[in-house]
């Protein structure tokens, strides 16, 4: 579904920063895949390319064969509005809003009819179980309620592909779970996800891990074993990538 | 570092707050050149009327410092408020509140010190122009030049310190009121969603309906009561509309269909978060508009029918009622010609006021002023003369008055309640010997400008003309080439007649140039205030939104990211922003419509074409003022 070849971006200031310089890496349709790295290896940077927030300084991100970089500005817009959920760490949820109309704002900028993007909405929000909330303004309600909230907005328009950027990043363990647990569902529907993180837990979730490390990934991880397992093997291969042993604080040294 | 340092790096930063300096300067700028205006020495030797006339210039600089005061006021909250977060910072690298107050307070004082050096600088050069502009209006000649007056810079440097020292001593409270974490949060705390009072969004609406209801009873009964009750009804009713009742609306809106639509959502969820902070501030700019317009728009009408005013009082270019062939002699001597001459007898009749059936309205307006200084004395005209006279003046010839009965000439313009009374079939009791007349008609033919002295005079047939045991007199009224101007003939008329020149004698020129350098005053100052009154609400509403721009940043980055394109975000905000000039535009224009239409009925002309155009002018102030806000809002957003 993705692929992603020799990709770079370059940042030029007084102090140039190059986030990354060459990224190349496949995603299959129906894949959860982890992005995981140290911070200021270019996670965030990677997300907003794909979600064409930002452009590439080269290379080439291809979607179902499509050069992002071809789009104009309206099949760019359709495509974030059709294909694409975006989640993010800080929910970016619109405090002026309530929550069910937060979850409802991708319809209805896709010109949905208000009645019967209702009704979806109500049906996806008995899903993730929030369904009792939907009158709720946002500082009403706590961080895991509100990533599922920001889970339903993503989803409502039931896009092919989500990228989500830390999406458990500002949530307590309990939380996290649950989340985790909400995206593995949804993935074993079908549908394709990339989610960058830097909590191994998270990325045991999925069955496929980017290492990326000085802008480039440095080592692929699939998963064809139990979940516990995969966990070791994310780890020890964070720790083969270095500078990142206090992650594991997890596991008690013997 | 030092404090005064610090203070001094930060004002170096100009681009940031130029805005700031721009407003506080303008505040400044037209104080100044308003008082530079009223001390002009030029102006001063020009017109003796015009130090007279002070009072008007001293009451509009009161308002004008007042409302100074409150502009300064919003543009430093946004000031202040974008500089939140960096206060926060000085306290977290551990300046104490105090060294941080001090800061902010030698800043405003900065500001204030360049504000005024600009302020006056550009106020000596606006000056100049604005006298021209006054000069000509009052239809008076006058060379402007560049001058400073000092008493006008002492007192502008005056007024501003002290508004200047209260603001800045409002800045250090708000620190000193707030804990760290919420300057560095400043940005990020929402509003509480409004609450829907539908009682009181219902009744607010009410009470500005009843101050309308009011405005349409005859006013002059109780003008002392009615007139503060129904201005109290509207003011409440506005501010009522602005807090509940735009609530009560979003929130019936948002059951609605159309509230899902597109973007809509998304628009009203940042209305509802902001109206309840803004409700203060659009009831006072309503009222504030409200004001301005009829201000504004009465001073126009008066000024644009000043020529219409004068002829109504004045018809003839002289009137005299003596001394015919010596006043003559020296109108030939003028430059003068004389374009037409029509004479008429009148008999002065003096009349006992308590015969007369609804006296006391009648002598109120008209005894005023009598010729032997009788008060009661009516003036009559035989229906021969009468026909004389319409017919030379291009008049409608009403028929002849039977036995018993009379023509007004007077149609009490303006003055409903008196036309009632006297079109009511009232009689006027001539002495005892007399029958009354019953008054059948009334055409607005004055006799001569004599009676711009406001006697009412009435037309009878000429046998009871006749009948009038009064010694009748006549009265010669002139028609001159050119009345509006005048090469001393007045001067030498009025010594003609010496001590008699006020009830022998009377002209056209010298009402004219008084009722134009008057009303032409009056106009500039209206408009003068106006124009200071529109900018500054437009800039008022201008801070306000880039205020409320910084702090929906983040909003709008969340609204971008979730797929919201460019065309839709300027979408939202040109919505956004639109709906807050525009509810004080139109509000305010409705009851200024409403103001004027009562001024209508009291002047009696049609205002419909001064009126328009400065509504025209100032909608296309207020639309530049929306496409400019606009246009910044989405520089801080995007």
């Amino acid at each position: 579904m993705i692929e992603v070849k020799q990709l770079g971006k370059v940042y030029p200031g007084k102090v140039t920063e190059q986030p990354l310089t060459d990224v190349n890496f496949r995603v299959e349709e129906g894949e959860m895949v982890a992005v995981m790295g140290p911070s200021g290896s270019g996670k965030s940077t990677l997300i907003n390319l794909l979600a064409t927030l930002d452009e590439p300084s080269w290379g080439s991100i291809l979607i179902d064969g499509v050069d992002t970089a071809t789009f104009k500005r309206k099949e760019m817009t359709r495509f974030r509005r059709e294909t694409l959920g975006i989640i993010f760490q800080e929910f970016n949820l619109l405090d002026s809003l309530t929550l069910g109309e937060n979850m409802l704002v991708p319809l209805m900028l896709s010109g949905k009819k208000a009645k019967l993007a209702r009704e979806e909405m109500e049906q996806l929000a008995r899903r993730l179980q929030i369904d009792d909330l939907l009158d709720k303004q946002v500082d009403e309600v706590s961080g895991g309620q509100r990533q599922r909230t920001a889970i339903g907005r993503a989803l409502i328009h039931t896009p092919r592909l989500i990228l989500a950027d830390e999406p458990t990043g500002a949530l307590d363990f309990q939380a996290t779970k649950h989340v985790m647990d909400v995206l593995a569902e949804l993935n074993a529907t079908g549908m394709t996800m990339v989610i960058v993180t830097h909590d191994p837990q998270v990325a045991s979730y999925c069955n496929h891990v980017l290492f990326l490390k000085d802008g480039s990934v440095q080592t692929e991880l699939f998963r064809d074993e139990p979940r516990r397992i995969f966990f070791q093997r994310v780890i020890e291969s964070l720790s083969l990538l270095g500078g990142d042993e206090h992650q594991l604080s997890a596991i008690r040294p013997t | 570092m030092s404090l005064s340092k610090l203070a001094f790096q930060n004002l170096k930063n100009m681009r940031q707050n130029v805005m700031y300096l721009g407003a506080v300067t303008f505040a400044i700028l037209i104080y100044y050149t308003f008082l530079a205006i009223r001390s002009n020495e030029a102006m001063l030797q020009a017109n003796e009327l015009y130090g007279k006339l002070g009072t008007v210039f001293t009451g509009a600089s009161v308002i004008l410092a007042l409302f100074s005061a409150i502009f300064i006021w919003y543009s430093s909250d946004f000031f202040l408020r974008r500089r939140k977060k960096e206060i926060g910072l000085y306290a977290l690298l551990g300046l104490e509140r105090g060294q941080i107050a001090r800061l902010i307070f030698l800043e405003t004082m900065g500001y204030g010190v360049i504000g005024l050096i600009l302020g006056i600088a550009i106020g000596t050069v606006a000056s100049k122009y604005f006298v021209q502009l006054l000069a000509s209006v009052m239809a008076m000649q006058v060379d402007a030049t560049f001058t400073i007056s000092g008493a006008s810079v002492i007192q502008t440097i005056g007024v501003f310190l002290l508004i200047f020292l209260i603001i800045a001593l409002r800045s250090a409270r708000t620190i000193y009121r707030f804990t760290l974490i919420e300057l560095f949060k400043a940005e990020q705390q929402a509003e509480s969603l409004p609450k829907v009072h539908p009682i009181l969004a219902v009744l607010s609406v009410i009470l500005i309906g009843v101050g309308y209801y009011l405005t349409g009873q005859p006013l002059m009964d109780h003008f002392t009561i009615v007139a503060p009750l129904l201005m109290l009804c509207v003011i409440l009713g506005t501010f009522g509309t602005m807090s509940y009742f735009t609530i009560f609306l979003l929130r019936l809106l948002s059951n609605q269909a159309r509230h899902f639509k597109g973007t809509n959502l998304i628009l009203h969820g940042q209305l509802l978060s902001r109206i309840k902070s803004n409700a203060v501030m659009l009831s006072t700019i309503t009222v504030i508009t409200a004001v301005t317009l009829t201000t504004v728009g009465t001073a126009t009408s008066i000024y644009y029918f000043i020529d219409q005013t004068v002829e109504e009082q004045v018809p003839y270019s002289l009137s005299i009622a003596s001394k015919q062939a010596e006043a003559e002699q020296l109108i030939a001597k003028s430059d003068q010609k004389i374009e037409s001459r029509t004479m008429v007898n009148v008999k002065n009749v003096d009349h006992q006021m308590t015969d007369l059936p609804n006296p006391l309205t009648f002598t109120r307006y008209y005894a005023t002023y009598a010729y032997e200084d009788q008060p009661g004395q009516f003036s009559y005209v035989n229906y021969s003369d009468y026909v004389k006279l319409a017919k030379a003046n291009g008049k409608t010839v009403i028929k002849e008055p039977k036995q018993g009965e009379a023509i007004v000439l007077e149609t009490f313009k303006g003055n409903d309640l008196l036309k009632m009374k006297v079109k009511s079939p009232v009689g006027v009791k001539i002495k005892d010997v007399y029958e009354s007349f019953r008054i059948t008609a009334a055409t607005n033919l004055p006799i001569a400008q004599l009676y711009e002295k406001q006697r009412l005079a009435f037309v009878v047939n000429d046998d009871a003309f006749a009948k009038m045991p009064e010694k009748g007199f006549t009265l010669t009224n002139y028609q001159f080439s050119d009345e509006r101007h005048d090469d001393g003939l007045m001067k030498q008329l009025t010594q003609l007649y010496g001590k008699q020149a006020d009830t022998e004698m009377a002209a056209y020129y010298p009402v004219y140039a008084m009722t134009t350098a008057t009303t032409g005053l009056l106009a500039f100052a209206a408009g003068f205030l106006g124009l200071v009154f529109l900018l500054a609400t437009g800039s008022i509403i201008y801070f306000k939104m880039l205020a409320e721009a910084e702090e929906s940043k983040q909003r709008f980055a969340i609204i971008q990211k979730i797929g919201v394109d460019e065309k839709e975000q300027t979408g939202i905000i040109r919505r956004l922003v639109g709906f807050v000039f525009s509810l004080p535009y139109v509000l305010g224009l409705v009851h200024s419509l409403v103001a004027m239409q009562v001024l209508q009925k009291l002047l009696n002309y049609n205002i419909v074409r001064p009126t328009l155009l400065a509504i025209i002018c100032y909608t296309i102030v207020y639309l530049i003022y929306y496409i400019v806000t606009v246009r910044a809002y989405r520089r801080i957003v995007t």
